[in-house]
Formats: structure tokens, C-alpha cells, sequence
């Protein structure tokens, strides 16, 4: 059965929407504390994106700080036709992105993409045991995890992160990166396969009992 | 609560690169119970998808990064 929302939700929800319409209005006019009120709600979930994307401290506080410049110096071009925090993910994907490009990441990431991700959907999976949890919740798995994560190339870990991550919307997701539908789904399989595949190789040491010996 | 149907047709959907409606999904969710290759293969996708969700990817944003963002902006934090 479909859960109905409850008055009381939709009215809260209705009145933080409005309230947020006043504070960017506020904002955009210049008000410091409305500005103030704007960093303070989405500066963590802005920088959780930002250390996600770009893998250590310092990058993820330039961007961080860059996001938010744009905010205020741009925040009268939000049309509020998605919210401000989709707006402001836009924003700290783009900067981002447009870091790692500069960087070179991308282009490392491009051969990656050419040598591992073609043999993806060829490999051969075997069901997975039940109570996975005991198996890979120690600290040599999470390293794995993370590595994994670290190695899947920036275009394809920001469509992970948004969709499997952040739970958006393929729709939301594509609008994010600027990028087509199709482009968001094809990204997001090869993300995953490719995760599934360095869980899988994890689980198959972890059961020969040569975990960190090869 | 987790809505099964939605994940699997969440699955499918990015599998197959398009979009399919809800009597597509049933007929597919009806073959991978009887297809085994099929069955691992959303299996061990819908695995690695909660395995990944529960990994220690939360990063907080540090008390100094906080007051330096501010700073940068020129605003007081509240």
C-alpha cells in the first residue's frame, strides 16, 4: 500500500519552500544573514559532494569555497525551477569536474576507461552467499571499497555518487552534469558492474583465504 | 523501507538503457526467478549497491574548513 503523506508533511514541506524563496530573495538583496542562513544549510552536503568527487581535503575546500562564490555572486540567475541545493550541486559538479579536467584526471581516467571498462559485462558472476555483511565489513574491505571508489573514473563516480549515492533521479542527474539521460544510464551500469566486479574479486580472496597475499 | 520493485526496476532500466513500464518489469521480474544467470547477474548489482550504500563515505565538513569558508565569503557564521 502506497504510503499517503500527512497534512502536517506536505504543510511543513510547503513552508520550508517558502521560507527558503524568502531567504534567497533576501539573499540576492544583499541580506548578509540570509546568506549567512543559505552556507550554513548546504555548506555539508556541498563539501561531501566536493571530497567525493575530488578524493582529498584541499580540493574539496577550494571547491567548496568556489561553489559558493558563484552562489552569491550568481544566485539572482536561480530561476528556482529545481531546488537550490540541486542548483548548488550543479554548481560543485561543474567546478569539480572542470578542476579534475584541468588536472589531467580526466584524460588518465579516458585510458582506464578503455582498458578495464570494455571486458566489464563480459565477466562471469557467481551468486554472492547470503550474511555478505560478516565478509565485508572489516577494515581491509572498506580500503577495498574506497579504492574501487578512488579508481572509477570522475565522470563515472559522479553519476554513482548522485544516483546510488544521493538517490537523485536519472532526469535530476542528467540535468546535474549536464549530460543526456542515456549518458547518465550507460555511466551508472558501467559504475556498478564495475564495483561489482572489485566486490566480487574481494569476496573470492576472502574465500581462498589469500586475502593481501598476491 | 526498501520498495523492491522500484530497485529492480531501477536495475533494468540503467541494464537496458531505457525506460520500461511497469508490465515490462513484472514479465522481466518474472523471467530472472526462473532464469539463474539473470537472477545472479540483479542479484549481485542490488548487492553491490547496498554493500557501496554502507561503506564510510560521510565526510563531515571540519570546524576549519567551515570558518574559512565563511571568512572567503565575507559573512559571519550564525
Amino acid at each position: 500500500m502506497k504510503h499517503k503523506p500527512s497534512c502536517n508533511c506536505i504543510l511543513s514541506k510547503l513552508k520550508d519552500s517558502v521560507s527558503e524563496s524568502v531567504l534567497i530573495t533576501n539573499a540576492i538583496n544583499g541580506d548578509k544573514l540570509a546568506q549567512s542562513k543559505l552556507v550554513s544549510t548546504y555548506s555539508s552536503r556541498i563539501y561531501a559532494i566536493a571530497f567525493r568527487l575530488m578524493k582529498n581535503e584541499e580540493d574539496a575546500e577550494d571547491v567548496l569555497q568556489e561553489t559558493f562564490i558563484i552562489m552569491l555572486n550568481k544566485l539572482d540567475t536561480f530561476k528556482g525551477k529545481s531546488t537550490l541545493y540541486t542548483w548548488l550541486y550543479r554548481v560543485a559538479t561543474n567546478v569539480a569536474l572542470g578542476k579534475l579536467r584541468k588536472k589531467k584526471k580526466i584524460d588518465e581516467s579516458a585510458a582506464f576507461n578503455k582498458i578495464e571498462f570494455e571486458n566489464i559485462s563480459s565477466l562471469e558472476m557467481a551468486d554472492w552467499p547470503d550474511h555478505l555483511e560478516e565478509k565485508f565489513d572489516t577494515e581491509e574491505f572498506q580500503e577495498c571499497l574506497k579504492k574501487a571508489m578512488d579508481e572509477l573514473p570522475d565522470h563515472y563516480r559522479a553519476v554513482f555518487i548522485l544516483r546510488d549515492l544521493e538517490g537523485h533521479s536519472t532526469r535530476n542527474s542528467a540535468k546535474i552534469l549536464e549530460i543526456t539521460e542515456a549518458n547518465v544510464k550507460v555511466r551508472l551500469m558501467r559504475a556498478r558492474l564495475y564495483l561489482r566486479d572489485q566486490l566480487a574479486y574481494h569476496l573470492k580472496c576472502v574465500e581462498r583465504g589469500n586475502y593481501g597475499r598476491s | 523501507m526498501v520498495d523492491h520493485n522500484k530497485e529492480l526496476s531501477d536495475i533494468l532500466n540503467t541494464k537496458l538503457g531505457e525506460d520500461i513500464d511497469g508490465d515490462i518489469v513484472q514479465e522481466l521480474a518474472n523471467h530472472i526467478k526462473q532464469c539463474q544467470d539473470c537472477k545472479v547477474d540483479v542479484d549481485t548489482i542490488q548487492q553491490t549497491i547496498k554493500i557501496v550504500r554502507t561503506g564510510d563515505f560521510e565526510y563531515l565538513i571540519p570546524k576549519n574548513v567551515s570558518k574559512r569558508l565563511f571568512q572567503a565569503l565575507n559573512l559571519e557564521k550564525e
